[in-house]
């Protein structure tokens, strides 16, 4: 995926309704583009079938 | 009692001398406040002192002691809080200009249990705002310095407790840990810190960022001050329902005679990686051998799915704090941190394939994680690559390349254990040639506290690391943040 413009930021905050001023605007775009690159390159052939378990479920006793 | 007392016992040698009736806890809280009027001007690792509160519960607790009734294991200790508890009576500001007011009418489970147990509440303690990372000026006194070197850092986010430890300015301590926020501080400053397993410690009243991640836990000296905090806190919350409902165990009654037997597994991609520095290196293999002469069995284990794992927490530590923060972050922006609002503002627009990604990147890793415990009783690695560094500010982020530089490629030691849900310790295990100190992280399974409380304990035993104090009075002049 290319990296998001700053035209692509500005509206993808104003369709989220996120207020984001001119002054945040560059690092913003700057550390999404970063992070998104942080996970893109990954795959596993169990990744669209693991489930998103957000935590371990508790093993309760009896 | 002598002037030094407070520098040279551990919380449970001062629990044990308080129920022998042979120290005060009046005595022992003057002379942490006597420490804090004295140092903390150059620490600030505070942001509130209790004095008179303290004092009044101190002397309501020595007389019960000289009546022999010792309330809990706590009893008579000075507990001091990251400001991310709430603290009935007492502001509670995150170290934020939003709630720079805010006085809580409730105290958050962990602190009214440690209460119940004897502990005086001595104060609150500084941190990064919100506990939302490093990078911005601190917006209550100032930046929280290292005791160990007070130019350099003292890490994030619960660096008020880990110095106010490191610095004897308190006896035992809470911090709060969603990626790595108190092994890290605990790491920076030489101290011993605990992240419990997350669902055995109620998160009730403590101010959020990560919904999933969260959980306080104890930073003391030794691991069996940690132990003996964990033990008084933890365990099944009505008020947080994802508490466990296990039965507690008395951590300090199961440190065994050694650690004979036990497996340990040493993580290979956050051991040997080439961004671990020497003196790091050399630290954490000579803590190996100490482990091998303990008798535990120290192989070499590798899990590749590791070198994902901070970019992957950061992902879903970050969304779940912009969700939490969005009504402040619409209404008072300014009111933030330019780098903790760009840091929310960021997550806030992250795609949602992004962070569905990210968690099932979680899962992947959680259950290879998990099968690392089936083969090892604990696994260990370094806590922090390098030591404390020089302070300093992100500032404005202007180009893709500065970005990568201080946000790409994220490695972390601390955010595997977070994930996975499971417990985590970082204790001293050496110092660097310049004196500042390095952190060694032992890991287990789900509700294992009593594996890395026996670790800790027998290799602080064994070693020492974590007798050492900084001076009073360091040699280094810092500047004024």
């Amino acid at each position: 995926m290319s990296d998001l413009s700053f035209d692509d930021v500005r509206s993808l905050a104003k369709a989220a309704g996120v207020e984001l001023s001119e002054e945040d605007l560059v690092e913003v775009t700057h550390r999404l583009n970063v992070t998104i690159e942080g996970v893109e390159q990954f795959s596993h052939p169990e990744l669209h079938t693991i489930e998103a378990v957000p935590f371990h479920p508790l093993n309760e006793p009896d | 009692m002598k002037d030094d007392f407070v520098v040279t016992h551990s919380a449970s040698e001062m629990a044990a001398l308080i129920a022998a009736k042979e120290v005060s806890p009046v005595e022992i809280v003057s002379q942490y406040l006597d420490r804090i009027e004295r140092l903390d001007s150059r620490l600030f690792s505070y942001i509130t002192v209790c004095e008179d509160e303290a004092m009044s519960e101190a002397r309501r607790l020595e007389t019960l002691a000289m009546r022999g009734e010792i309330v809990g294991p706590l009893h008579g200790l000075p507990l001091a809080v990251k400001d991310q508890f709430h603290t009935e009576g007492v502001l509670t500001t995150a170290a934020s200009t939003i709630m720079k007011d805010h006085v809580s009418v409730e105290d958050a489970t962990t602190i009214a249990r440690a209460k119940g147990a004897g502990a005086i509440l001595l104060g609150k303690l500084n941190m990064t705002e919100f506990a939302a990372g490093m990078g911005d000026r601190y917006k209550h006194r100032g930046i929280t310095r290292n005791p160990w070197d007070l130019e350099r850092d003292a890490g994030g986010s619960s660096s008020g407790s880990g110095a106010a430890i490191a610095a004897s300015l308190c006896a035992i301590s809470l911090g709060e840990d969603t990626g790595g926020s108190i092994r890290g501080p605990s790491s920076l400053n030489g101290v011993t810190g605990i992240r419990p397993t997350w669902g055995l410690v109620s998160r009730y009243g403590i101010v959020p960022f990560s919904w999933s991640l969260d959980t306080g836990g104890p930073m003391c000296r030794t691991a069996e001050d940690a132990g003996m905090v964990l033990g008084a806190i933890a365990g099944f919350d009505t008020k947080d329902p994802l508490t466990s409902h296990r039965a507690v165990p008395n951590y300090l009654e199961e440190m065994g005679d050694g650690l004979k037997g036990l497996r340990i597994g040493i993580l290979e991609e956050l051991t040997a990686a080439d961004y671990v520095k020497p003196e790091v290196h050399r630290a954490t293999a000579a803590a190996v051998s100490v482990l091998g002469e303990l008798g535990a069995d120290v192989e070499e284990v590798s899990l590749p799915l590791l070198e994902h794992m901070g970019a992957v927490g950061a992902i879903l530590a970050e969304s779940d704090g912009a969700t939490y923060h969005r009504p402040w972050l619409d209404e008072r922006p300014q009111d933030y941190g330019p780098t903790i609002r760009r840091r929310l503002l960021a997550a806030s627009l992250l795609p949602g394939q992004v962070v569905h990604k990210a968690a099932r990147m979680r899962g992947l890793f959680r259950r290879e994680w998990l099968g690392l415990f089936e083969k090892y009783d604990a696994v260990i690695c370094p806590t922090t690559p390098s030591v404390a560094g020089k302070i300093s500010y992100v500032g404005d982020v202007e180009t893709r390349e500065r970005a990568e530089q201080l946000f790409g490629n994220r490695k972390s030691a601390t955010f595997p254990a977070a994930l996975a849900g499971t417990p985590a310790m970082s204790m001293p295990c050496g110092f660097s040639e310049d004196g500042m100190p390095i952190g060694l992280q032992v890991m287990a399974g789900h509700f294992q506290e009593s594996t890395i409380v026996r670790v800790g304990y027998h290799y602080q035993r064994q070693t020492g690391w974590h007798k050492r104090r900084p001076k009073d009075e360091p040699d280094k002049v810092q500047s004024r943040d």
